[in-house]
């Protein structure tokens, strides 16, 4: 019988890419507490739940035009 | 105040399905298996004349569903937006019936075949529940009108066919268009 031995190689790439990723999510992760820090500062200024017109509504009104 | 409109422009339209699974990730949290609070219908496909439209719960300033829902689980915001209360519901169906556009989704599964608690586009506005709440984000996805924020299936359309927001800017860009493309290209022709 053929002994079956682990394709080390095939492990430590995936392995690496699986880091890849995970540094790629860590990043992405940031940058979304960031933009959400700035956004719940805009809001904050405002005390309101409901619809106003905030920076970004205003910037998507201007993407439709 | 605002009053919250959709409009979905039928000459831009791809039919690409991106506010559908726009939607799904954003209200993730409260959708049971098989639901989707919005969808696209095509007419005449494959044919000269092709048209599509996204349609979702229209937030009616006269709500029919609101009208015959024997358990009184709806409300209109001040936003105009009509929402409803999971906790209240019976599952009966009703708001299904009387909608014209076929919004309110029941989820597929359970037991005796019973219809579980009706969920219907919440214009990304949450429910009943305290904003930003877990509950909240259970039951009723996320809260983006809180957040000063507009839907998501809206904000992420390619093409700027679907138009959500203040009903007098969204019907005036609209006009705009119409105005420049000219009335023989104005919706469905
Ligand atoms: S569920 Fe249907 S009837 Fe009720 S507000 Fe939405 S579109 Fe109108
Ligand atoms: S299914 Fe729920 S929301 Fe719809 S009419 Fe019945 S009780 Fe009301
Ligand atoms: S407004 Fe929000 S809940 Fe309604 S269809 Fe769009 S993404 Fe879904």
């Amino acid at each position: 019988m053929k002994e079956q031995k682990p394709d080390l190689q095939r492990r430590s790439l995936l392995k690496a890419l699986t880091i890849g990723t995970a540094a790629g999510v860590a990043v992405a992760a940031s940058q979304v507490s960031v933009a959400q820090a700035n956004e719940s500062t805009d809001s904050a200024t405002t005390h309101q739940d409901g619809y106003r017109e905030t920076a970004h509504i205003r910037n998507y009104y201007n993407s439709l035009r | 105040m605002a009053t919250m409109k959709f409009l979905c422009d039928t000459k831009r339209c791809i039919e690409c399905n991106g506010c559908v699974t726009a939607c799904k990730n954003e209200n993730d949290s409260a959708l049971e298996w098989g639901i989707q609070r919005r969808r696209v219908v095509t007419l005449h496909d494959g044919q000269p004349g092709e048209a599509s439209i996204s349609v979702a719960c229209m937030h009616c300033s006269d709500a029919p569903c609101m009208a015959v829902c024997p358990a009184d689980c709806f409300y209109r915001t001040e936003d105009g937006v009509v929402l409803h209360n999971k906790d209240k519901c019976i599952g009966c169906g009703y708001c299904l019936y009387a909608c014209p556009f076929g919004a309110p989704q029941f989820p597929k599964k359970g037991a005796f075949a019973a219809r579980g608690k009706m969920d219907k586009c919440t214009f990304c506005s949450g429910g009943p529940e305290e904003n930003f709440s877990e509950a909240e984000r259970q039951k009723y996805g996320s809260n983006r009108i809180a957040e000063g924020k507009l839907p998501m299936c809206a904000e992420l359309c390619a093409t700027k066919a679907l138009l959500a927001g203040d009903a007098e800017v969204v019907s005036g860009i609209y006009r705009e268009r119409v105005a420049y493309r000219g009335a023989d290209n104005a919706a469905w022709k």
